[in-house]
Formats: structure tokens, C-alpha cells, sequence
């Protein structure tokens, strides 16, 4: 087999270790954590709140945490997880741009802002839902802003892109922050104050109110697959096999935005997972949307719940920002990517 | 264990609590025995955040504030406390041994839930609001406290924090002596002569300078202990970072501030070359009083004799025979 | 029948006319060479016929419907095209790439393969079929490009330089296939620079030079002396071709600035 040549994991395989990934990731987010609740008490727990008695005891405040805490938390870091996987594939194959974060590009920071104008503004009239649809209003416009400035000849540069949304970003982060501390809103507080992600402010209220906008994304994004693989082959091309392009990329970025919206406005911003995972998913099943975005929205998922059980049982009694770990992970793929498409493209194009 | 079992020991535990004073509350897992009883339990609170909390044991507490853990130790209730925050820090041998559960303004359920405890108390300040959520979300009373400021704020202090705990009579009595010593602590300002303008300031990392003003600990304080507060004159409001031009523009005669931050900055010396103070008139004269953080900052049980102390350094002539 | 007609084509943008009142039709079973100097508008005229462009005068009609009022997905079953230049840098297989020319016949995964395998077969990019296409040459990628375009397998197929890039043999490889297409039926307009090998494989070459068609007709009638040489600015002797018979344009000189 020559170099080009590839080697394709199984779709089977790649779905089944997806979500044996995903499930042992659970396990540990449900059992470590400050308080001990053994595995058995996890699922006698569980079981009791289904309705099934358990012989193994446990104590109202394992119950409390596991229940009112763990639960909501790992179920909100599938949720945010699944919707940055699957909104970062999205979102590269309609910039047609492998480096093409919803963070990187400003979306999330435009979340953020629209998140704090619309708890301020609207908060009174739409309650817990205005954080979400601030957060989506917001992202759209971040992500149009950063696309009509990168945009050139049917495509996005890498660098134009990267230095799109950092402007961006920079500014809406920064009306964001100006915002807080002007405002100093209780409501305000957590997006105040988890600028880099936390998965700790995770109640089933949030859940419920963020779950939705991320499932509307993950269930409607794959019908949109064969023509995102069409839209790689160029926005003529996909045009000529009948495609309608413009109402394609409108349908994906607002899909992909809903869904990172109403993540940032539950956990804050929380980088490169929308990078690292469709990546790794490409290097060993390949670019096909088929089968890269479901893959990516299990994938993000494990990876979230994953990095949130390092961030809140490494420094105990404090949490590391989520968003700084997947950071530290990120970043450095990030420039390595960044520096083989410069080789490969014999610049910065 | 299932519901009804769990049901039926919460019911327990409210009635032997409710009825049999001095009997040790029966909750799960065993309780750090108290060292004196509190019979005002179980009591309801509402906070200033509207929540009614019923607090059902003072058995195991945790606080996220310093001056809640300094107050609840001179209550006797040392014992109880199972975890602080980091700005507890008085009295330093008790507090040193206490686990710890973080800093107020940013706080996590996980670590507060795994000490176990049958109340937590904060206040105002305490962040973000989920994870007060969480907390209570798992059955614990979360006491959310107002922002209380001015002369009366001590011992008013304590005596919310005795009465949410079930040991009323004791606060009371304690709050009494409390208040005693702010008022003869403040009788003695009828006597001074000189009104010198104080600035009480905080200084943060990189030289930041904080300013502590109306709606800080400091409301109405330095006019009580016969001096002109900057705070007005500089408009501020709160707890806010100066810049150099204002605190120059404000002109203190005194400058007041907490220990840490002065000792960051290697002492007067150097305290004294930060942009802004170097050139008012405090830092001619080498008019800095620096008290401990927690002595300066927290409302409690010690703030007479800060009052005290700051009237004698605040006004020299009183000294005089 | 006209497969495809060019009914007073124009088309301005910037001021600029880039193509201008072109009368011009290709018929089933019948290969149309469009051929001129750089800048000619032969790139236009491609993106117009396909419904890609719409013009500022005139029309395309195509099965003797107008295009502009056709949707996209009717257009992508009536046409393929085979743009200048490819993008793709995502690392699909090329088995993926011409599979994805099934996309508008919407059938199942299986039809698409064997559609791909059959087309890969015919042009000679079988072996490449587990490749991945950014890995490939130029003249591969065109090559693969090219079976994709097959694979869709519409009564009318537009190309802007198939042959471009490739060697002599795909060249010969590329221009057989599509007279085969077209013995079979297909219409098929092409965009060559070749003249040469236009000449030997196509039914009628359209000379186009400023926006304007010049010339249409057998390459017999059109490719001659006095007319190449005004359009292309050079001296050029025009022989019959020793085997087949064709006219050999043989430039001799001549190319001048302006």
C-alpha cells in the first residue's frame, strides 16, 4: 500500500469505540468527583430514582450529589460536547477550511456577548431561555461578520479567517467582559466568571433549557451531509451537481450556531473541541460529512465529559477552567495544523 | 436506603432536635458532637435573595466568608465548623486545621457536599448562583447573609448568625458586649479635635489600588470615628480600583490599608513610591495605619477594638492628658 | 434536436463585455470544440451555457427549456461540467470524489459504485480509486475530475480544458472518450486549446476571439489560415493531417506585441 494509499477505519468500529468512549467517560464523571460514591452506589442510585429498589445503601448527600449534580453536569457536558464536535465539522466544511473552531473564529465570543446583552435586556421577559437565544443571535452575528470579512473567491484563507475571528473576537469578548462588570448582575455571574468554560454551573434547569437547541443541530446537521461533502469539491462544483449553496450554508451555520449559541450561554466559551475532534475523527475515517458529523457530536461528547472529570478532581477543592485544558490539548494541534497547511498550500493560503 | 426509610430518619432528627434540647442531632453520617446546644433549631431564614432556608442542625457548618468562621468561633461553635473558605484566616490556629472549600466568589458544590454539612453560610457576594442552586439542589440550607455596613453591622452581625444556628440567647448576650465596646469605642470621638481626610485603601496585585467606599464594610465608618472619608470627593462607590490621578485629586491626610498588600510591597518604603500615593499628602508626612486583613475587613466580634485603635492613631490628641 | 443553444448570448460586468450577441448550438450525438486566444471568453461561455453565470443578454436554453428558469437539480441531471480548475484539499478517496458526480440521480450507494466503477474503468483512473485526490498530480486530479463528470451521465456535458494538464496519452485518452460519448448520443461542448487535437476528434469548432464567435463549422471549413491568423495574431500553414486526413495548423512564425 503506497503512502497515499489509506488506511479507513470501519464504520462499525469507529461508531462502537465512539461510544464505548463515550459510556466509560460517563462512568468516570458519575463516580470521581469530591464526594465518594462508589460504582455500585452510582447504579443503585440511578436505579432508585427509576424506581427499582437496590440492596446497597447509600447516603442522602451521595444521592443529592449524583443526582442533583453529577448527573445534570455530565448530561450538560454531552450536550455542549456533542454541539461543539458537530458544529466545528460543520463549520469547516462550509468555511471549506480544516481550521475552522467555532471558537476560533469568533462565534463563541459573539455568543458570549449576545448572551450578557440579552440576560440584561431581556432577561425579565423570556426567563432562562433569554441566556440561549442571546447567545445564538450573537454567534450568527459573530459568524456572518467573520465570514463576509474571510470569504474570498468561493473560499476562506486560513489566515485571513484566524485573524477575522481573533478581531472579532476581540471584540465582542471585550464588550462582553465591559458588560459584567459594568452590569454586576447576579445573573450575570457565571458567564462572568467561567470566561474560559465551566461545566460546574450544570443544573437540570440548564440542561433542559440548552438540550434542545444542541439536539436540533445534531439531528438535523447530518441530512445536510452529502451536500457539505459536495460543497469540498467546491462551491461550483456543487452547484453544478445541483446543490443550492447559498441555502445550504444558511441552513448549516444557523443549525451549527444554534447549537454553540446556547452552549456558551449554559458553560461559557470552551475551545478546539470543535478542532481536535472532527480532525481526529478525518485523519482515520476520512472527510465524509456521513459519517464525520455524527462521529464528531459522540466524540465531542466523550472528549467534554472526559476533560471535566480531569478539570474538577485535579486541584481539588478548586476547578480548572474546562477551557483552558482543552486548550492546552488544542493548542498545540492547532499550530501543527496551522503549519502543515502553510507547507502544504505553499503559504498562508 | 430508599425514600420512605429516608423520609422517616429526616422526620426523626426534626422531632428529637425540635423537642429534646441538648440531645445530639441524629444525622447521618455521625455528626461532630456539639460543644454547646442550640436550641433555637430548627430555625427558618429568608435572605435577602428570597430563599427561605430551614436550618435543621448547626452540627456540621461551612462557611464561605472569614468573618462568618471569626464569629461562629466566638459563639463557641468552633467545633462545628467542617470547612471554610480561604478567607478565613482568624483565629489562625482554629482556622489553620479547616479544610478549606475554595473562595467565595467563585464557588463549587462537589467539595462543599463532600464535608457533609447540614448548613452553609455566605453572603451576598457568594458566586456564581448555580452552584448555590446545586448545593441546595442536594437538601443543605444554603444562608445567604445581607451586606450589613455601619456602626451597628457587628454586632448586628453576630446576632443573625446565633439566631440562624439556634443559640439566639448567646449571640444576643455576646452581640450586647460587641456593641458595647463600638459604642465606648466611639464615645471617645466627642473629644477629638482634628478631622483628618482618610482614604482606606486595598492595594491588589500589580499596584492596583482600591478604594473602599460607600457600600463596603467602611459605609459611614470613618465619619464615625471623626474623620472626612476621600471616598465622596474621589465619587466613589464601592469597592473600586482608583487611578493614580484620582487618588492624587483625592488628597488623604491618612491613608488606611490592609496588611498583606502592604507588606507586597515591601513595606512603607514601598508602599509609599506607588503612582498616586507618592504624592499626597499622607505620603509626606508617612501617614500610612496598617491593620491585618481580616482585623480591617471583616465586621465581627473584634471590630471595637479596631475602632478603638483606629480613633488613637486617627486622632493623637486624645492621648494627651 | 439542439441539445444546448447560445440565443444572442451576452455578457457585461464592469463595464467590461465579455461575451457579446453569441448565436451558437450543439446537438445530440455531436462534439462542439470552442476554441480562441486567451481571453476570448471561451471560460464565460462555459459558465453561461451551464446555468453557473446569468447572462445580461440573450439566453441558454438547454433540451429547449430556458436555464434561467430551471432549478438546480433539474440543471444537474440535464448537464455536467468540468470546471478549469480543482479545489478539493479535504482527503476524500477518488472513489469518493467520482461517486459524488451520482449526487443528483440520488440512487442508492451501491448504483453510485457501480456507476463509478464502470466510468473509472473507461478513463483509466481505476487504480487511482483508493487514492486520496490532494495527494494526486495535476493531471490526475483532472483525470479524476473528469470520470466524476462522466458519472453523472447527462445528455449534455460542458468542459473547460479536459486535457489541459495531462500527458499525450490521457490527452488521447480523454478525446476518445468524449467521441464516444457523443457517438453514443451526448452532446458535449469543449473548451480546448489544442487546436490540433480538436481538430482530429470534434464534429464543428466555434472560433470565439474579443466576446464575439468568429467562426462555426466543420474544422475543414473554419481552421484556415486568414482566420487563425487574424485571431491568434501569428502566421499559420494549414496542411492535411498525413494519417487521418484532418486539417494540421503547423504555426510558422509571426507572433507579434499588439
Amino acid at each position: 500500500m503506497s503512502e497515499s494509499q489509506v488506511w479507513r477505519i470501519p464504520v462499525v468500529v469507529l461508531f462502537g469505540g465512539l461510544v464505548l468512549g463515550l459510556i466509560g467517560a460517563m462512568g468516570l464523571g458519575l463516580g470521581m468527583g469530591a464526594v465518594e460514591i462508589s460504582p455500585t452506589q452510582v447504579f443503585a442510585i440511578l436505579l432508585d430514582h427509576l424506581g427499582v429498589d437496590s440492596a446497597t445503601e447509600f447516603s442522602t448527600t451521595q444521592d443529592a450529589v449524583l443526582w442533583s449534580i453529577r448527573l445534570p453536569r455530565v448530561m450538560l457536558g454531552i450536550a455542549v460536547g456533542g454541539a461543539l464536535g458537530v458544529a466545528g465539522a460543520a463549520f469547516q466544511g462550509i468555511f471549506r477550511n480544516p481550521l475552522a473552531d467555532p471558537h476560533l473564529i469568533g462565534i463563541s465570543s459573539g455568543a458570549a456577548l449576545g448572551t450578557v446583552v440579552s440576560i440584561l435586556v431581556f432577561g425579565g421577559v423570556l426567563g432562562s431561555f433569554a441566556g440561549p437565544a442571546g447567545g445564538i443571535v450573537g454567534g450568527l452575528g459573530a459568524g456572518v461578520t467573520v465570514y463576509m470579512l474571510a470569504r474570498h473567491e468561493g473560499r476562506t484563507e486560513v489566515v485571513t479567517l484566524v485573524l477575522a475571528g481573533l478581531a472579532v473576537a476581540a471584540i465582542t469578548g471585550a464588550g462582553a467582559s465591559f458588560l459584567s462588570v459594568a452590569a454586576d448582575d447576579a445573573r450575570l455571574g457565571s458567564v462572568l466568571f467561567y470566561s474560559l468554560g465551566s461545566l460546574a454551573v450544570a443544573t437540570w434547569d440548564l440542561l433542559w433549557v440548552t438540550l434542545p437547541f444542541v439536539a436540533v443541530a445534531v439531528v438535523f446537521l447530518p441530512i445536510a451531509a452529502r451536500r457539505l461533502d459536495l460543497l469540498l469539491l467546491g462551491e461550483r462544483e456543487a452547484a453544478h451537481l445541483g446543490v443550492d449553496v447559498e441555502r445550504t450554508r444558511m441552513v448549516v451555520v444557523g443549525l451549527a450556531t444554534t447549537a454553540v449559541g446556547a452552549s456558551v450561554a449554559a458553560v461559557g466559551a470552551i475551545g478546539f473541541v470543535g478542532l481536535l475532534v472532527p480532525h481526529g475523527v478525518r485523519l482515520v475515517a476520512g472527510p465524509g460529512h456521513r459519517v464525520l458529523l455524527p462521529a464528531s457530536a459522540i466524540g465531542g461528547a466523550a472528549l467534554l465529559v472526559l476533560t471535566d472529570v480531569v478539570a474538577r478532581t485535579v486541584a481539588l477543592p478548586f476547578e480548572v477552567p474546562i477551557g483552558l485544558l482543552t486548550a492546552i490539548i488544542g493548542g498545540p494541534v492547532f499550530l501543527l495544523l496551522l503549519g502543515r497547511t502553510r507547507r502544504e498550500h505553499g503559504g498562508w493560503g | 436506603m430508599n425514600r420512605a426509610r429516608l423520609l422517616f430518619a429526616g422526620f426523626l432528627a426534626t422531632i428529637l432536635v425540635a423537642s429534646a434540647c441538648g440531645s445530639d442531632v441524629d444525622s447521618e453520617p455521625a455528626p461532630v458532637t456539639a460543644a454547646i446546644a442550640t436550641p433555637g433549631l430548627p430555625h427558618v431564614y429568608t435572605g435577602p435573595d428570597g430563599v427561605s432556608s430551614t436550618v435543621e442542625s448547626a452540627a456540621r457548618i461551612v462557611t464561605l466568608s472569614g468573618d462568618f468562621s471569626e464569629i461562629i468561633s466566638s459563639l463557641g461553635l468552633g467545633e462545628n465548623l467542617v470547612g471554610v473558605d480561604l478567607s478565613s484566616v482568624f483565629p489562625a490556629d482554629e482556622m489553620r486545621s479547616k479544610p478549606k472549600v475554595g473562595v467565595e466568589f467563585r464557588l463549587f458544590a462537589e467539595p462543599i457536599l463532600a464535608l457533609d454539612p447540614t448548613v452553609v453560610i455566605g453572603d451576598v457576594d457568594a458566586r456564581p448562583p448555580e452552584v448555590i442552586e446545586q448545593v441546595r439542589a442536594a437538601g443543605v440550607p444554603v444562608v445567604i447573609m445581607p451586606r450589613l455596613v455601619g456602626v451597628d453591622a457587628p454586632a448586628e452581625k453576630i446576632r443573625l448568625v446565633a439566631q440562624i444556628l439556634g443559640i439566639g440567647n448567646v449571640g444576643n448576650s455576646f452581640a450586647a458586649s460587641v456593641q458595647a465596646e463600638v459604642d465606648a469605642a466611639l464615645a471617645r470621638v466627642a473629644d477629638a479635635v482634628s478631622r483628618p481626610r482618610v482614604a482606606v485603601v486595598y492595594i491588589a496585585t500589580q499596584d492596583q489600588v482600591l478604594l473602599l467606599g460607600d457600600n463596603t464594610v467602611f459605609e459611614g465608618l470613618l465619619a464615625a470615628v471623626g474623620a472626612e472619608d476621600v471616598g465622596p470627593r474621589a465619587g466613589v462607590d464601592g469597592f473600586v480600583p482608583l487611578t493614580a490621578e484620582a487618588i492624587v485629586a483625592a488628597a488623604p491626610e491618612v491613608i488606611i490599608t490592609a496588611r498583606r498588600g502592604f507588606d507586597d510591597r515591601g513595606g512603607l518604603e514601598g508602599f509609599l513610591e506607588i503612582p498616586g500615593i507618592a504624592q499626597t499628602p499622607a505620603a509626606a508626612t508617612g501617614s500610612v495605619l496598617v491593620y491585618d486583613d481580616s482585623f480591617l475587613l471583616s465586621l465581627g466580634p473584634r471590630s471595637g477594638r479596631l475602632l478603638d485603635l483606629i480613633i488613637s492613631d486617627l486622632h493623637p490628641e486624645l492621648a494627651l492628658p | 434536436m439542439s441539445a444546448a443553444a447560445a440565443i444572442g448570448l451576452g455578457y457585461r460586468v464592469g463595464g467590461a463585455t465579455l461575451l457579446d450577441g453569441v448565436d451558437l448550438d450543439v446537438a445530440d450525438g455531436e462534439f462542439l470544440g470552442v476554441i480562441g486566444p486567451n481571453g476570448a471568453g471561451k471560460t464565460t461561455l462555459v459558465q453561461l451555457l451551464s446555468g453557473e453565470l446569468v447572462p445580461t443578454s440573450g439566453r441558454v436554453e438547454i433540451g429547449g427549456r430556458d436555464v434561467a428558469t430551471m432549478s438546480l437539480a433539474e440543471l444537474a441531471l440535464l448537464r455536467a461540467v468540468l470546471p478549469g480548475h480543482h479545489v478539493l484539499q479535504f482527503a476524500f478517496r477518488c472513489l469518493d470524489v467520482v461517486m459524488m458526480g451520482r449526487y443528483p440521480h440520488g440512487g442508492s450507494e451501491a448504483d453510485a459504485r457501480a456507476a463509478a466503477d464502470r466510468v473509472m474503468t473507461e478513463t483509466d483512473t481505476a487504480s487511482l480509486a483508493d487514492r486520496l485526490y490532494p495527494t494526486l498530480s495535476g493531471g490526475e486530479q483532472a483525470r479524476v475530475s473528469f470520470a466524476r463528470v462522466l458519472a453523472q451521465e447527462t445528455p449534455l456535458v460542458l468542459l473547460d480544458e479536459p486535457t489541459g494538464s495531462l500527458d499525450l496519452r490521457h490527452q488521447e485518452l480523454v478525446m476518445g472518450t468524449l467521441r464516444d460519448l457523443a457517438d453514443s448520443g451526448a452532446a458535449i461542448v469543449a473548451v480546448l486549446h489544442d487546436i490540433n487535437l480538436a481538430a482530429r476528434f470534434v464534429d464543428r469548432i466555434a472560433i470565439l476571439d474579443e466576446g464575439l464567435v468568429r467562426a462555426v463549422g466543420t474544422p475543414e471549413g473554419v481552421l484556415r489560415p486568414d482566420v487563425l491568423g487574424s485571431v491568434y495574431g501569428i502566421d499559420v500553414k494549414v496542411v492535411p493531417h498525413p494519417e487521418v486526413g484532418c486539417p494540421l495548423i503547423l504555426p510558422i512564425g509571426g507572433g507579434r506585441v499588439g
